[in-house]
């Protein structure tokens, strides 16, 4: 008996010192691992590049889908035929279909959703606020009223979207005098001014309603409030410049923007121009939410939902953030803009189903990801 | 090469004085201890030496230049700061918090380049943190947060460092850690600025002492010589004790102990 618990003991011995052994060797393997990929960055690129592959697909797969369905063979041979017009054409309507109806719709869908996203990114950062989204400051309310008032004025398509985009930067304009004229550079007064001014056009957005015939123009303006994609044409395409605007600027500012989300006091200890950066940062998105919304109408969700997704697959860091933020907004809103158009006879109107859809998926991501917000 | 405060006075705008002609100096490899009762001023005189408050009076020298005359990043080149604690809303991990250190230092519109996270790992592993560079920084202990929090002050390559009251909220053992490692970067030649509420701190680690009350500087100096029982009492406005102790066996330690009275046991140890 004593001799197998002895032998009991150099075993339990033996494989302690083993354990130790290991531990003295893995440990600094770990560590040296980890120093390795601290030098290379991050290591966002792959998973970047997957996101990009995703968009296409989700754009291919939608310029297939309609109420007139088209082959892939024939979307490709109508694409490299667009690309490459030596080469010979498929018939007529579908080339028809393909390039003046699906590939501007796809692209605004891309462009629009991208653009909410990173702005949505951009505020989250800024503010120190996961619930932040690109309306925060009013931006989308003023847009609103804009485009609601061009149509009770009875003015062209061009008009409404000119006034949409003007009146959203008018509202974030306000909102951010108000603050400052209030009060040097609180994020909390800034927040009250949007929330002020989003209610002002909420109101005038109801007078310009209860003025609207009923028969015409309060179901356009509805529409409008409500989203989509239906209208977008390639002479839509100058929305692409505010847009690339606010993306180049933010892209430059990335490293800053990781750093204002540590809040006021630790960003100015680190050298950050608070006033500065800030103004920049919500210019850039405010210009980049109001050329998306006056292309779209008002499309919720995609700016608060979709940058915590991004977050988490590329993680909080900023410059792999903001391209995730774009690459999968663009993904999402194509994809529920193809349900819209292709799920029922009539096309459902594109703000209530991402509202429908955001809703509960954000509720999930709650529940998985807490403890990355508290 | 000294970090000189003459004269400061600040206000909030429209509120009362907070700071009143307030004056001391760090130079390199000093640590200055700020003791004063809660609403002394403290904070805000971190404020003003951080450059978030550029509305005081006086002047602020740092290597003899004026602080308001230096740009944000080039005032963050020098002096770096450790606040008592930070909330992360987003879940950086402890390397991502370091590296922000290397901000003041980048081009405006670059992000860290292969020589700045060298440096900022080096950081880490100067306060023992490198097993834990990849772990979200909400997930460790308080403890371990204030150690990342200093070493993004050093991967910050300043001359100047300021913690504010970098022992709250920490263990015995921790606060002794963060003692110690704030003492040997005053030994490599760091100016350290530190608020704290505990007198016998000062007394392990600092060279000099700022006692604050209603915003002006009671005294400076020494710890041995500001450090008093009676001062300390006047300063708390209740009798505090002064006791030297001697402790060790083989390498015996002496050191002082600040010992607050209670109203209840007027001579505590009488019966002993």
């Amino acid at each position: 008996m004593r001799g197998a618990g002895g032998r009991a003991n150099r075993v339990g011995s033996e494989t302690r010192y083993r354990v130790a052994l290991t531990g003295a060797i893995e440990q600094p393997l770990k560590d040296v691992a980890a120093r390795t990929r601290a030098q290379r960055g991050g290591s966002a690129g792959p998973r970047l590049l997957a996101l990009l592959v995703l968009l296409l697909a989700v754009g291919f797969v939608s310029l297939l889908i309609g109420r007139y369905p088209i082959s892939p063979v024939v979307v490709l041979r109508i694409l490299v035929s667009a690309l490459l017009p030596a080469t010979e054409a498929p018939p007529d309507t579908m080339t028809t279909v393909v390039l003046e109806v699906r590939v501007p719709r796809v692209a605004a869908g891309a462009i629009v959703g991208g653009a909410l996203a990173v702005s949505g990114a951009a505020y989250q950062s800024l503010f120190k606020n996961p619930l932040a989204s690109p309306g925060l400051l009013g931006v989308t309310s003023g847009a609103g009223f804009g485009a609601a008032l061009a149509l009770l004025l009875g003015l062209p398509w061009v008009a409404v979207q000119t006034s949409a985009f003007t009146f959203g930067l008018l509202a974030v304009a306000g909102a951010y005098l108000a603050a400052r004229s209030l009060g040097s550079g609180s994020l909390v007064l800034l927040i009250l001014a949007g929330v002020v001014i989003s209610a002002f056009f909420q109101a005038l957005i109801s007078i310009t309603q209860y003025l609207a015939d009923p028969l015409t123009t309060l179901p356009a303006i509805t529409f409008w409030l409500m989203g989509g994609l239906g209208k977008a044409t390639v002479r839509d395409l100058p929305v692409v410049v505010p847009v690339a605007v606010g993306l180049v600027v933010l892209a430059a500012l990335r490293w800053r923007l990781n750093v204002l989300s540590l809040g006021d006091e630790e960003a100015t200890a680190l050298g950050i121009d608070l006033v500065r950066t800030r103004l920049v940062v919500v210019a850039c998105a405010t210009l980049m939410t109001a050329a998306a919304v006056s292309l779209s109408g008002i499309i919720g969700w995609v700016g608060l939902v979709v940058p915590h997704l991004a977050r988490a697959v590329v993680g909080p860091n900023a410059p792999a953030l903001l391209p995730a933020s774009f690459l999968l907004g663009g993904s999402f809103l194509i994809a529920i803009d193809t349900i819209a158009r292709s799920a029922t006879s009539a096309e459902i109107p594109l703000g209530i189903l991402t509202a429908l859809i955001g809703a509960p998926f954000f509720i999930a991501l709650l529940a998985r990801a807490r403890q990355g917000w508290v | 090469m000294t970090l000189i405060v003459e004269g400061l006075e600040f206000a909030y705008p429209g509120g009362d004085r907070i700071l009143n002609r307030v004056s001391f100096r760090a130079g390199p490899g000093q640590t200055v201890a700020i003791l004063g009762p809660n609403g002394s001023g403290k904070t805000t005189l971190l404020r003003c030496l951080l450059g978030i408050h550029r509305s005081y009076r006086g002047t602020i020298t740092l290597d003899g230049k004026d602080l308001r005359a230096l740009s944000r990043s080039e005032v963050a080149r020098r002096i770096a700061y450790v606040p008592q604690t930070t909330t992360l809303v987003f879940p950086f991990t402890v390397f991502d918090v370091v590296l922000m250190g290397r901000t003041p230092h980048l081009n405006p519109l670059g992000t860290p380049s292969r020589g700045d996270r060298e440096l900022a790992w080096n950081a880490l592993e100067r306060v023992g943190l490198a097993h834990l560079a990849e772990r979200p920084l909400h997930q460790v202990s308080g403890g371990e947060r204030q150690l990342a929090l200093i070493a993004r002050a050093l991967a910050q390559q300043s001359s100047y460092l300021l913690l504010d009251e970098p022992t709250a909220n920490l263990d015995l053992g921790n606060q002794a850690r963060v003692l110690e490692i704030v003492a040997g970067l005053a030994r490599d030649g760091y100016g350290v600025v530190l608020t704290t509420h505990v007198p016998d701190h000062a007394f392990r680690v600092c060279t000099h002492v700022a006692l604050l009350k209603d915003g002006y500087i009671q005294a400076f100096g020494p710890p041995e010589d500001v450090l008093t029982s009676d001062r300390l009492s006047a300063l708390y406005s209740l009798p505090i004790y002064v006791a030297t102790v001697a402790v060790g066996v083989s390498r015996v330690q002496v050191t002082k102990v600040c010992i607050p009275l209670l109203r209840r046991e007027e001579e505590p140890w009488s019966s002993a």
